[in-house]
């Protein structure tokens, strides 16, 4: 396959592709191939070739995967222009021709980004020794990432750890704009409930609650950040530890309605981040863990109606990640005052 | 009296249990959640796979066992294998994880069925006060606060912590039937139905339906909607949990209408996933009506079911202790320490375990008069009359049903007989008759005539003797026949 022989060669642009990546980085990204790449300024990158060919045979699924690549594409590039500083743009986007395949099956389209450190998922949430003030830096800089891309009208849907790239110096930017949904409908997900990993979807879709609405979008995405928020501590999404501790209530309640469901998800939501908040003030001190446990409270409220700052009547407001921005920025403050390391 | 093992009426007034105890409602047969063909693509299954394969982790593992637990693949090798890795590697697992490896859930009242000790309630009233205080909205909790002041028969705080419950969630069915369940064990039987109806479901959802039709038919208040129950019943989507009460119920209604053929389908629906509630139903229906369902699981346990099984096969010993057991699972109701009590007095002749018993249980010992008369006539048997009297003393200024004074007219009128003034007792005996005659209830009525006859035949045999058939007269109208009764005024007779 043409989108696996590019070791080697060299980009109109000038990057030279250096080596394949043979493990995964993580997960998702069916359709491509990874690459090392550096310029002639010694820079390095990171390069996704598309790969096309498994999809050939299927006429549908080729038509899928090439909307999905150009309105990636598209939706970077928009991005970029905006100069959205947390999140993850293309260094470059292109095609190259690649040798010993014939014309039309030879050209590769990719995109290279910027090579990060690693991300939220190999650099805090599986290593023993965590440091907490970069992960708590990590999730401001998702907080600012999420709230650049709900302003020009974009909902993430697929927040999680391994989406969450780690630069030098503490530096933290939201990537892969993959399963991307935008306001005006022009993505290719817009008729998807939830594209993005349903391990991270807001607790209310588990009992079959849709919506395809942009702000039902914007609150699933405040729901993945609170959820974050979890996790960086607990090692798991919030979405199943309040499901073990609802089942362990109610074993019926998976076969009940959702607003039946409700009181039962709320008092175990309630337990869960009673744990949450004493493990946190063991970590950080009481101010921190408390503010922290306020912002998942706020964040990830099982009703949805509940969702975000709930003194702001209209939903837009409520469900507007600015407020969170400041009160993550605040808390990393009195986290390295209370000696948070 | 027998109120719960021999009652005639039986419906299936909703039980009320906390939100932190609700395995107690016993829902057994319910079908797993079985995972969505898509869920290995939905939930990246795959690629998190590969990934653990690649790079066998902790944090891969996690990652794979997290998404495959939401994505309910519990049954699957893969899931289990994971489970054994996590646990091999349990010192760099959290908290969280071990959790839903784990599961335990962490209960406020750690009693084996619930707290009936004064002081042990009153710790978990004051967890659960805290934790409203916090989550005002906690509607669960408000609930769980309530039934602890009703075991303490706190009537008015009990009323209204269930109310804001159900003020937070109005039509919520566990809550609205908790609520209705309250009112009814505060004799508010047309309060209830009124609240069940409020909830705006009532003829859409089969459990606040089959509580409406129990307590309507219990209470006789109005018609039940039995048409909307049927059209509930036939509704395929609805799981067979949910309709195991309301078929129960309809089956009842049908049975005591006299269609067999009609009630006994409705009560092999209600057999598929039964409650514990349904199960009792289902025992008392045998017991009474002699219709027989089988069931498709002996897993559902009801101790109400197993109390009827020891009293027909008159092993009264476990019968009794079954209905303590009953009460430690319905503690706010003291219907089974009744029967309890009734129990070792007529058929073992145990007062001393009625004496036992009041004082195991005295957090609840003012809310039922049965319970408090049981224990006086208790004391008067075994010769403690100094205890009776202060008994009788505190229960005078009490506002009582007029059944409960005739009772208490009844166990005054022994106490008579004990301290030697016959005359004064007949007299309170009299009254007691005369109230029983009135309403027609020969079950109470012999009960009385027996212990009258016991105390008179210690002051002549004959009178006693005659007063003794009288009660044989009486016990024999019964419809039940209660067999424990009849044995005891026979051998009353008997003996010289």
């Amino acid at each position: 396959m043409p989108s696996q022989a590019l070791e080697g060669l060299t980009t109109e642009s000038g990057w030279k592709i250096t080596q394949r990546l043979d493990k995964p980085l993580g997960t998702g990204g069916n359709f491509c191939v990874r690459y090392f790449v550096e310029n002639e300024n010694g820079e390095t990158g990171f390069l996704k070739a598309m790969n096309f060919t498994d999809s050939m045979d299927d006429l549908v699924q080729l038509q899928k995967n090439v909307n999905e690549y150009l309105f990636e594409c598209n939706i970077l590039e928009h991005c970029k222009t905006k100069k959205l500083s947390r999140i993850v743009t293309p260094l470059d986007a292109g095609e190259i021709i690649v040798p010993n395949f014939p014309p039309k099956l030879n050209k590769v389209y990719y995109l290279i980004f910027e090579k990060a450190e690693g991300s939220l998922r190999d650099q805090h949430i599986e290593v023993q020794n965590k440091k907490w003030l970069p992960a708590l830096k990590a999730l401001h800089h998702v907080a600012v990432g999420i709230e650049q891309l709900h302003n020009i009208d974009i909902a993430h849907q697929d927040i999680k750890p391994s989406n969450v790239l780690a630069f030098i110096n503490d530096d933290f930017k939201v990537a892969d704009l993959g399963r991307v949904v935008d306001k005006n409908g022009t993505s290719p997900f817009c008729k998807l409930p939830f594209p993005g990993d349903h391990t991270y979807k807001s607790i209310e879709m588990f009992f079959g609650i849709q919506d395809l609405q942009f702000i039902t979008r914007r609150s699933c995405d405040m729901y993945m950040v609170g959820s974050l928020a979890y996790q960086i501590v607990e090692d798991i999404p919030i979405n199943a530890s309040v499901l073990n501790e609802v089942r362990l209530i109610d074993s019926t309640v998976q076969r009940r309605p959702f607003q039946e469901a409700l009181p039962f998800l709320l008092t175990s939501f309630n337990t869960v981040l009673n744990r949450y908040e004493d493990k946190c003030c063991t970590l950080f001190g009481e101010k921190t863990a408390n503010s922290l446990t306020n912002i998942i409270r706020e964040m990830c409220h099982p009703d949805p109606a509940q969702r975000g700052v709930v003194r702001f009547s209209d939903e837009v407001n409520r469900l507007s990640m600015r407020r969170y921005v400041t009160r993550l920025a605040n808390l990393i403050r009195s986290a390295s005052i209370a000696g948070v390391k | 009296m027998a109120e719960l093992i021999n009652t005639a009426n039986r419906q299936l007034i909703p039980r009320w249990h906390t939100s932190r105890k609700l395995e107690l409602f016993q829902h057994l047969n319910i079908d797993l959640i079985t995972p969505d063909q898509n869920s290995g693509k939905l939930f990246n299954i795959d690629d998190k796979k590969n990934y653990w394969l690649s790079n066998p982790t902790v944090g891969t593992a996690t990652d794979l066992f997290i998404s495959m637990y939401l994505a309910n693949m519990w049954n699957s090798r893969l899931y289990n294998e994971l489970k054994k890795f996590l646990l091999s590697r349990i010192d760099d697992v959290s908290q969280s994880i071990i959790n839903i490896i784990n599961p335990s859930l962490r209960k406020i009242d750690s009693s084996i069925i619930y707290a009936t000790n004064k002081s042990d309630i009153y710790k978990i009233i004051n967890t659960l006060k805290a934790m409203v205080r916090v989550y005002p909205r906690d509607s669960l909790s408000w609930n769980d606060l309530a039934f602890y002041y009703a075991i303490l028969g706190e009537k008015i705080k009990a009323e209204h912590c269930m109310v804001i419950s159900c003020g937070i969630n109005p039509n919520h069915p566990y809550l609205v039937r908790s609520l209705a369940r309250l009112l009814v064990h505060h004799n508010e039987p047309e309060k209830a139905v009124f609240v069940l109806r409020k909830a705006n479901k009532v003829t859409i959802h089969p459990e606040i339906l089959s509580a409406d039709i129990a307590i309507r038919s219990f209470f006789d208040i109005g018609r039940p909607d039995v048409n909307a129950a049927r059209r509930l019943i036939k509704q395929n989507f609805l799981n067979p949990f949910m309709i195991s009460e309301l078929s129960a119920s309809i089956g009842t209604l049908e049975i005591q209408n006299g269609a067999i053929k009609k009630g006994k389908k409705h009560l092999a629906e209600s057999a598929i996933s039964p409650t514990e509630n349904t199960v009792a139903q289902l025992r008392w229906l045998s017991q009474q009506h002699k219709i027989y369902t089988p069931m498709e699981t002996n897993a559902t346990q009801s101790l109400e079911a197993r109390a009827i099984d020891y009293y027909n096969d008159k092993d009264y010993i476990r019968c009794r202790d079954k209905l303590v057991e009953l009460h430690e699972f319905q503690p706010f109701s003291s219907q089974a320490l009744v029967d309890a009590g009734y129990i070792s007095l007529m058929a073992l002749e145990d007062s001393k375990f009625v004496c036992d018993l009041y004082q195991k249980f005295s957090s609840v010992k003012s809310a039922n008069v049965t319970v408090s008369n049981n224990y006086i006539l208790a004391k008067l048997l075994i010769g403690d009359i100094k205890g009776a009297e202060i008994m009788l003393s505190e229960l005078i200024d009490i506002e009582m049903k007029d059944s409960d004074k005739a009772v208490l007219s009844a166990t005054i009128g022994y106490y008579f007989y004990q301290i030697g003034q016959e005359e004064e007792a007949r007299r309170c005996y009299e009254n007691t008759f005369m109230y029983f005659k009135s309403v027609k209830n020969s079950f109470n009525l012999s009960v009385a005539l027996l212990y009258q006859g016991i105390a008179e035949k210690k002051i002549s045999t004959g009178k006693g003797n005659s007063i003794l058939e009288k009660a044989k007269l009486e016990a024999k109208k019964i419809s039940w026949k209660p067999a424990e009764l009849i044995e005891r005024i026979d051998k009353e007779i008997n003996k010289n």
